[in-house]
């Protein structure tokens, strides 16, 4: 172990940016490790859910990895720059090149890895596409298509359970009563959920997701996806991702971590210890330190 | 001289919850002229130290240290402590007698015997005898301390100007004695299920009570 200081940061076109820079104690860090940005989850500031964020990015820096956990304009401690005119999309995707700026310059890192849960996956996986600096993503639980597998996985497994069973024959099933709501012409009501201050991206449709992951893993980025069973409305297994993107190359290019008893947020002891084992695991091994360098960066 | 508060934040999952929150009240606590200070204790949040260190009395430290640190870099003399849940017990424990309170508020305290009792489930225990709880390892040291939080210090908030934000649908045992007392010279402000401590399927669920905040604002100004 090789300790590890933290000190806040405020950075942005604004100076509306706040963060926690996290690193290696002096001498310790490699000028070929990258420096790891994690990015919010959703609504949760920079701590993350379950201050996991903060778990990690410790115990990235006792293996010599640098990292930044910052709040996206509009969470957290961030505030929105009055003077940003675009849409909040826009201004969060400004905030992810600036914290990628920052971050190299603070570090005087090579490269950074972006890091996000969920909608911050999905952030991460959007900035590694529009920014070479990117040279890796660890994606959580991030959106994915469903293929014909997953719902024959998720039909397998419903056929299983006696409450489903139960459902069809009292008309309770889901499928049942979108059947009946069609057959009748009405729309199943879907209940609203708001979640102030998030900002989400869109998944492209399959061919498209599929492209953008072949051009990542031929430029190179290293991609880590890890999902949970805590998302099983949209993955339900470790070969979805092949099957949903099957020229991308994925199956062969990125790494991926099928985690089904563990929660989205990673609320019980196990899965977070799990996470942090594959995450430094696979950092380590993607990104091995060549030598000590100086950690402070460049003022 | 100008006026300071110190927000004074829950732990764990309902810390997650309340962050936005407590940004929101801090930025129109301090648009309303104060000087506003929020941190995170030791063992939470952006600070040092893991989820197992924190502690009662560190976290009453804490508050008293925010104190400090909120009339050095503002130069303020009086100070309003304003916690929330777990922060109203470091709350209470700090605020009568010292010397630069002059104001107390207290937004849904926690019951610290029925928090003692969910955070000490022993199918939690690992093998240094610690608790896991709602996503979160907690001390034993941590749960003996909230099962002997003192009955008295409660009373002790008759020493000082006191507002009760209350938005639980029933209020502690303890909380409503308080307010039924004899010795009862504090506002008390009901705001029933404005704030969901409870919610756990949503961690950005919300957040932002425009009329608490409101309240809290106008007692203060």
């Amino acid at each position: 172990m090789i300790g590890f200081s933290e000190r806040p940061a405020v950075f942005g076109r604004a100076r509306h940016l706040i963060g926690t820079e996290c690193r290696p104690t002096a001498g310790a860090a490699s000028p070929d490790v990258p420096a790891v940005l994690f990015v919010n989850a959703g609504t949760v500031h920079r701590v993350g859910p379950h201050r996991i964020y903060v778990t990690l990015a410790r115990a990235l820096a006792e293996v010599g990895v640098p990292s930044l956990r910052f709040d996206l304009s509009g969470v957290g401690d961030s505030r929105v720059p009055e003077q940003d005119v675009g849409t909040r999309l826009e201004g969060v995707r400004a905030d992810l090149h600036e914290s990628v700026g920052f971050l190299q310059q603070r570090m005087g890192a090579a490269g950074v890895l972006g890091f996000g849960l969920c909608s911050g996956a999905d952030h991460a996986f959007d900035l590694a596409l529009e920014d070479d600096r990117v040279v890796g993503a660890v994606l959580l639980d991030t959106n994915v298509h469903v293929t014909r597998g997953y719902r024959r996985r998720r039909l397998r497994a419903a056929a299983g359970r006696a409450s489903t069973w139960g459902a069809v024959l009292t008309g309770r099933h889901p499928s049942i009563r979108g059947l009946a709501a069609r057959v009748l012409g009405h729309t199943p009501e879907e209940p609203e959920v708001v979640r102030p201050g998030l900002v989400a991206t869109e998944l492209p449709d399959r061919e498209t997701r599929g492209g953008q992951i072949r051009a990542l893993l031929e430029r190179g980025v290293a991609l880590h996806y890890i999902f949970t069973g805590g998302v099983l409305e949209r993955f339900n297994g470790p070969g979805q991702l092949a099957e949903a993107y099957p020229e991308s190359g994925v199956d062969e290019g990125a790494s991926l971590a099928w985690l089904p008893d563990a929660e989205h947020t990673f609320a019980s002891r196990a899965s977070q210890q799990e996470l942090v084992r594959l995450v430094i695991a696979w950092t380590t091994r993607e990104f091995p330190a060549s030598g000590a360098a100086d950690t402070e960066g460049r003022e | 001289m100008g006026e300071g508060i110190v927000l004074c934040p829950p732990f764990g999952s309902e810390y997650i919850r309340a962050h936005r929150a407590l940004r929101v009240l801090g930025d129109r606590l301090a648009g309303a002229g104060f000087d506003v200070f929020r941190f995170d204790y030791f063992g939470t949040g952006d600070s040092g130290g893991t989820g197992k260190q924190l502690s009662l009395g560190g976290a009453s430290e804490d508050v008293s240290a925010a104190i400090d640190e909120l009339c050095a870099i503002a130069g303020v003399e009086r100070v309003t402590v304003a916690g929330v849940r777990f922060g109203a017990l470091a709350a209470i424990r700090v605020a009568p007698g010292h010397d630069r309170v002059d104001r107390l508020i207290l937004w849904d305290p926690v019951d610290s015997e029925a928090a003692a009792e969910a955070m000490s489930d022993p199918e939690t225990l690992d093998d240094q005898g610690d608790f896991w709880h709602d996503g979160y390892p907690v001390a034993a040291s941590l749960v003996t301390e909230l099962r002997q939080f003192d009955e008295s210090a409660w009373n002790r908030t008759a020493e000082l100007p006191t507002l009760i934000v209350c938005s639980e649908a029933t209020p502690p045992e303890r909380l409503r004695r308080l307010h039924a007392g004899d010795a009862w010279t504090g506002s008390w402000a009901d705001f029933p299920e404005e704030v969901s401590w409870a919610q756990v399927n949503d961690l950005g669920h919300g957040a932002v009570p425009v009329r608490i905040f409101d309240r809290i604002v106008a007692w203060c100004t």
